[in-house]
């Protein structure tokens, strides 16, 4: 396996996004595999993890959020020490639910995106933490369904409390999170209510005849 | 940050589930240490009559249209947990908060009433919003 530089990932990064028709393509299935190869850190090393890469980076690109700066730093950051990996894949499930919101996209591949970004979540969810009772700043995003910027908003805003390890990435006590036992709802509930949504308005635009009916009828 | 949910709030996450209405709801609804978000009887009252009985329109629709409540069954269950009793019990007055602030028995600056833009931008939901986020009594 050959692993590129971070200058060189976003050299590539850059030529995607300046490229067009199947030379994008091209260079966006380079770029998947990159990332596909370091997936091993999360135990995602299957070939449909390969095609789950490939998919969610087509999307993104479909939906104008290839060219994501968000997403070009964790690319450089790839093989960073501290969960640079775990960073990507934070950050991909995070703009998979800001593609949902594309509507260009239609139905089917925005709640594609929403299946995927939960994916992407599980598997970062399901892996042991790096040290107990701390969580990083891919945990907590994957945790809330919300970007990596917005938790380093969080924290620089010491909207949750979190120290510098030695390496510089951010540890984040777990327990905070569990000091609220009111009943809450859970991520997976609320990826299937976003889904329901979306396919629930779908060609809302239109009105039913009935309701176009009644509204000529009262002058509407 | 305590934050009241108006129907505002509500109708924005249900027409834009990738919107930063949806965004914040979700925030609130998972208990993130973040957002302490509720939402009041009156607020759910008002969002369960327009969406049954009065009809209201979504983005880019040309009329308005009422939901069964099958349609509405899993958005409102979801967020349920929003509506529960405890919060119910520190936010009697709803939307007359505004103008009876005093009888609730907590400062206004207590419960801040934002718009969902610019709380999204402060939470880092969203691009943040140019203009700083300001109070709005009595939504």
């Amino acid at each position: 396996m050959e692993i590129l530089s971070p200058e060189d990932r976003v050299v590539l990064w850059r030529a995607a996004v300046d490229a067009e028709g199947a030379r994008r393509e091209t260079l966006v299935r380079t770029i998947a595999k990159e990332i596909f190869e370091s997936l091993g850190a999360l135990d995602m090393y299957a070939d449909r993890y390969a095609q789950l890469t490939i998919e969610s980076l087509g999307i993104l690109d479909d939906a104008g959020l290839f060219a994501s700066d968000s997403l070009r730093r964790c690319l450089e950051a790839l093989h960073e020490p501290g969960g640079g990996v775990e960073l990507l894949a934070a950050e991909i499930a995070g703009l998979l639910r800001d593609a949902a919101g594309i509507e260009h996209l239609g139905v089917q591949r925005r709640i594609r995106a929403v299946e995927m970004a939960s994916q992407w979540r599980e598997h970062l969810l399901l892996r042991e933490p790096a040290e107990p009772g701390y969580l990083s700043v891919a945990d907590v995003a994957a945790r809330y369904g919300v970007s990596t910027q917005a938790v380093y908003k969080w924290l620089s805003k010491q909207r949750i409390a979190g120290t510098r390890g030695p390496g510089g990435s951010w540890r984040i006590p777990a327990a905070q999170f569990r000091s609220d036992t009111r009943p809450a709802a859970t991520r997976e509930r609320l990826d299937a209510l976003q889904a329901q949504l979306i396919s629930l308005h779908d060609g809302s635009d239109l009105p039913a005849e009935e309701e176009l009916g009644g509204q000529l009828r009262t002058g509407g | 940050m305590r934050v009241e949910f108006d129907t505002t709030v509500l109708w924005g996450a249900f027409h834009s589930p990738s919107g930063p209405c949806f965004s914040l709801l979700a925030l609130a609804a998972q208990r993130t240490p973040v957002l302490d978000g509720f939402i009041t009887d009156v607020i759910g009252a008002e969002f369960w009559w327009r969406a049954t009985q009065q009809g209201v329109k979504g983005p880019g629709q040309r009329v308005a249209r009422t939901y069964s409540e099958q349609e509405l069954g899993p958005f409102l269950e979801t967020f349920e947990v929003l509506l529960a009793p405890t919060s119910m019990a520190r936010a009697p007055l709803s939307r007359s908060l505004g103008q009876n602030a005093s009888l609730v028995g907590l400062p206004l600056g207590e419960i801040r009433v934002l718009r969902p833009a610019h709380l999204a931008g402060e939470l880092g939901l969203i691009d943040t919003v140019g203009t700083a986020a300001r109070v709005v009594p009595g939504v």
